[in-house]
């Protein structure tokens, strides 16, 4: 049934769900390799760290897959995705107490990749500017920016307002352009 | 007719209307508002600056890792196994306590000789010892007799070798000397011959030379005499 299925186009979420549940592997690898990468880019950004990243990405996969049966089917599956690992990584960084570690070093982190230089320094640049913020300013931006939900997505996802959840955004992007600003303040004063 | 956008309003429709997707009114009062307000204006640089970076983020490769085991064999099976040690242990316990007598007269103690063992005495236990003692010491007397006779005739047989090989050894050098020995004497003597043949060669030279200077003289007396 699957091959039927993917014979004729790619199989949908909904669709691997069910198989997944009915018992087949094949369909639920197709599911974790679907999400996989984007799980890791998030967890990455949000963590800063290839090793706890990939921490976060299975333990968020090996929570879906325990709870996928609860899956309702009422909402995106991206969403449901999303907002465990929303948790998961909440969880993550409080348990490593680093939600603001970053707020004491403002003025050290250079965050200038973000805007010049290759792949890797303009990543390792947004993973600099992200790290300064704290997890649930951190979680807005990544959110909207980088998985493009909606505020009311947002909202749901966090459990939050969606008022709350742009002005979580405006605080983080005041907070990303005072860094800039020191950033090119000791460019100019070096 | 609507009237222009607080700051608030403003914010609310910023994303949108960085993004292109706002209806034409909308973006109208957005765009008056933005003309006299500083604070949305920079709040909608740092989107539009936010957002331009986020596009350029690279995913990152998800490094290798092993999901069928993750998910489906989570331990490798020496792990699943560990439940057979305490199963072991919880065994033995088990059979120690069934053999064990536990009494509380005269205080608690716990007995493990029930029916198949014998109690030893004191001095039973320490003849016992002694004869132990005894027949360990004459075992260990009789290995060292043996060791050391053993370590004799392997010194003998070592040192016969030795000395077969060392004769061996001295006859090949005595053969190999008396043959440079001969070779010398004959070279010698070829060179004694050639001395001989060169001494007797130069005193017929010389005998020649002395008869030459003879009848020279002679030659020399006789035309004085005339």
């Amino acid at each position: 049934m699957y091959r039927e299925l993917t014979m004729f186009g790619k199989a949908t979420d909904e669709q691997l769900i069910q198989k997944a549940l009915a018992g087949s592997e094949r369909a639920w690898f197709g599911l974790v390799r679907r999400y996989e990468k984007r799980l890791y880019n998030y967890s990455l950004r949000m963590t800063g760290s290839p090793d706890d990243a990939m921490d976060i990405l299975q333990d968020v996969l090996m929570s879906v897959y325990r709870n996928l049966a609860s899956y309702r089917g009422d909402g995106a599956f991206v969403a449901w995705l999303f907002r465990i690992a929303s948790f998961r990584c909440t969880d993550f960084l409080r348990r490593r107490g680093r939600q603001f570690a970053s707020t004491d070093d403002v003025d050290v982190i250079d965050v200038s990749g973000a805007d010049t230089g290759d792949g890797i320094d303009r990543n390792k640049g947004l993973m600099g500017m992200m790290n300064l913020l704290p997890t649930e300013q951190k979680h807005v931006i990544e959110l909207k920016f980088f998985q493009h939900f909606t505020f009311d997505e947002i909202a749901g996802q966090l459990g939050i307002s969606s008022n709350t959840a742009k002005s979580r955004m405006y605080a983080a992007l005041k907070k990303m352009r005072k860094q800039n600003e020191n950033v090119m303040l000791l460019k100019e004063g070096a | 007719m609507k009237t222009e956008y607080s700051c608030e309003q403003c914010k609310e429709q910023l994303f949108d209307f960085v993004n292109s997707v706002l209806p034409p009114l909308e973006k109208q009062l957005v765009d008056q508002h933005l003309q006299h307000c500083a604070e949305c204006d920079t709040d909608m640089a740092d989107i539009w600056n936010l957002q331009s970076q986020a596009s350029s983020w690279r995913d990152e490769r998800v490094p290798r890792w092993k999901r069928r085991q993750f998910f489906f064999d989570p331990s490798p099976w020496p792990m699943r196994m560990q439940w057979a040690a305490s199963f072991a242990s919880l065994l033995v316990l088990i059979l120690v306590l069934m053999e064990g007598r536990i009494s509380t007269v005269g205080g608690l103690s716990i007995d493990f000789a029930t029916n198949g063992s014998r109690y030893v005495s004191r001095p039973e236990l320490m003849q016992q010892l002694a004869r132990s003692q005894d027949l360990q010491r004459s075992e260990f007397d009789s290995s060292v007799q043996k060791l050391t006779s053993a370590q004799i005739a392997t010194n003998q047989l070592l040192l016969r070798t030795v000395l077969n090989v060392s004769r061996q050894e001295r006859r090949e050098d005595l053969g190999n000397m008396l043959i440079l020995w001969e070779q010398a004497q004959d070279q010698r003597s070829m060179s004694t011959e050639e001395s001989l043949q060169y001494l007797i060669a130069s005193q017929i030279r010389d005998r020649r030379e002395i008869e030459v200077l003879n009848d020279a003289m002679l030659q020399v007396s006789t035309d004085r005499n005339f």
